[in-house]
């Protein structure tokens, strides 16, 4: 296992277990450990526990919706830069390096990579499209402890959110890499359109070798950023579904189906929820995240720089100085500072501290602020009734 | 080594199942969330009998001269 003190404890990734930890102060000292600065000094924010690396910004998808914006002109770092990269991650104590792009899998040295993040004691996974994944490219994907493919829905449906159809190639590509031994997912993009197709298409999934699916709130960020988000964002009514939703798939798939995940921006809809959104420490127990961003999430972009996520523009902190600089950079401290308190209606929702507000790049698009998730259940219950 | 570790299972306060795959948001699986309690007790049973058992590497980020807290620093005593 890897420990990595915090000020209330420490954070553990198990080796025997794909599992992280956290284990309060008295549980680490039960390992025969204790934190020493990290507990006695003055509290500072921690290192992420997960980066998402953009390892090239090239890609021939051309998704509709690509939160990258990716083309197939796109840049690939050198292979040295990418590695200072994951120096700097390993020495701020980072557990998981989540590769993607662009479409990571065009680097021919993917799985060098791949090793190289392995051999600094850091977790490798991979999102792809699928597209163009021939033998010799899944060869090099063995490295990684999971690969998950874009997969938004069967044959019409994929289109509705992506705007080609791929969806027998993603298909194809599921089935591959199930048949090589590789652990692989599917990343389902939420819209209106793929949502009413939910359990079909991890139905789907399961049948093609897929042991987990990765559900996605559609996010309003690179070329989703257009009027086209209004159509294709989940409704209103949808979103207040998600729980019931989400306990009906977990049952489908009780005992070998498929492990149902959800991102950090689906931990609002939440809220809706009878049973769930009255439970915070519930969903913190289980170790659900909502927003992390620049907490214990961080992104790299192609041009080495560190934001919040994925989706956020970056700060002007280099990740080569990630070690050191995440914790004093300013950019992301006041992300982190609005997360741990955000205004109301969040900050006397029961969730917020799982969720921390909800999502703020869904928040900047729609309503122009860093605030309250505009799609949130219970924020436009507490604006209806500010309106009323 | 492993006998040595009295450990209390109350000292788990979280466990976050699986490495996931995404590249774009951090995921959380939620299986756990609607299991049995029984299927609840047996994840933190094993996860204790993981970190009774497992040889442990420690990662020291940062450095003891760091400057004081920035905004956005959390409070101890809650995991992040």
């Amino acid at each position: 296992m890897i420990v990595r003190y915090e000020p209330w404890g420490a954070w553990v990734k198990l080796e025997s277990t794909a599992a992280i930890v956290a284990l309060d102060r008295d549980g680490v000292r039960a390992l025969g450990l204790d934190g020493g600065a990290t507990w006695r000094g003055p509290p500072r924010s921690s290192a992420p526990l997960e980066v998402h690396l953009a390892v090239t910004s090239r890609c021939g998808a051309g998704c509709d919706g690509c939160y990258l914006d990716a083309r197939p002109d796109g840049v690939e770092p050198p292979r040295a830069v990418i590695e200072r990269e994951l120096d700097a991650m390993r020495d701020a104590g980072v557990f998981t390096v989540a590769f993607g792009g662009g479409e990571p899998t065009t680097r021919e040295d993917i799985d060098v990579l791949a090793a190289g993040a392995r051999a600094r004691g850091l977790t490798p996974v991979v999102t792809t499209s699928g597209l163009g994944l021939t033998e010799v490219r899944i060869d090099r994907l063995r490295s990684f402890a999971q690969v998950n493919v874009s997969y938004d829905g069967p044959d019409a449906t994929y289109a509705t959110v992506r705007g080609f159809d791929g969806a027998a190639l993603a298909e194809r590509a599921i089935e591959k890499l199930a048949r090589a031994g590789i652990r692989v997912g599917v990343n389902v993009v939420l819209t209106q359109q793929s949502y009413p197709r939910l359990a079909e298409t991890i139905e789907r999934a399961r049948t093609l070798g897929a042991c987990e699916a990765q559900l996605l709130r559609y996010k309003p960020a690179g070329r989703a950023a257009t009027v086209e988000y209004w159509t294709r964002r989940m409704r209103p009514d949808q979103a207040r579904t998600l729980g019931p939703t989400l306990r009906a798939l977990t049952t489908a798939h009780a005992g070998g189906g498929v492990s149902v995940r959800i991102d950090c921006a689906l931990v609002p809809f939440l809220s809706a929820d009878e049973e769930l959104g009255q439970d915070a420490a519930r969903l913190a127990r289980f170790g659900i995240f909502g927003c992390e961003a620049a907490g214990a999430l961080a992104a790299v972009t192609v041009d080495g720089l560190v934001g919040p996520c994925s989706f956020a523009k970056p700060s002007q902190l280099r990740a080569a100085n990630l070690n050191g600089g995440y914790a004093v950079d300013a950019e992301l401290g006041r992300w982190r500072a609005y997360n741990d308190a955000p205004t109301e209606p969040c900050a006397s929702c029961s969730l917020r501290p799982v969720c921390k507000g909800g999502c703020k790049i869904v928040a900047s698009f729609v309503t122009g602020s860093h605030g309250p998730d505009p799609e949130c259940p219970r924020v436009l219950a507490y604006a209806k009734d500010r309106a009323t | 080594m492993s006998d040595e570790r009295a450990f209390d299972e109350q000292s788990v306060r979280r466990v976050r199942i699986g490495s996931g795959a995404n590249c774009s948001s951090i995921g959380s699986v939620i299986d756990t969330l609607f299991a049995t309690a029984v299927t609840g007790a047996s994840i933190f049973a094993a996860v204790v009998a993981a970190l009774k058992a497992e040889p442990i590497q420690v990662v020291r980020p940062g450095s003891n001269d760091d400057p004081l807290p920035p905004p956005g620093t959390r409070e101890p005593e809650s995991p992040a």
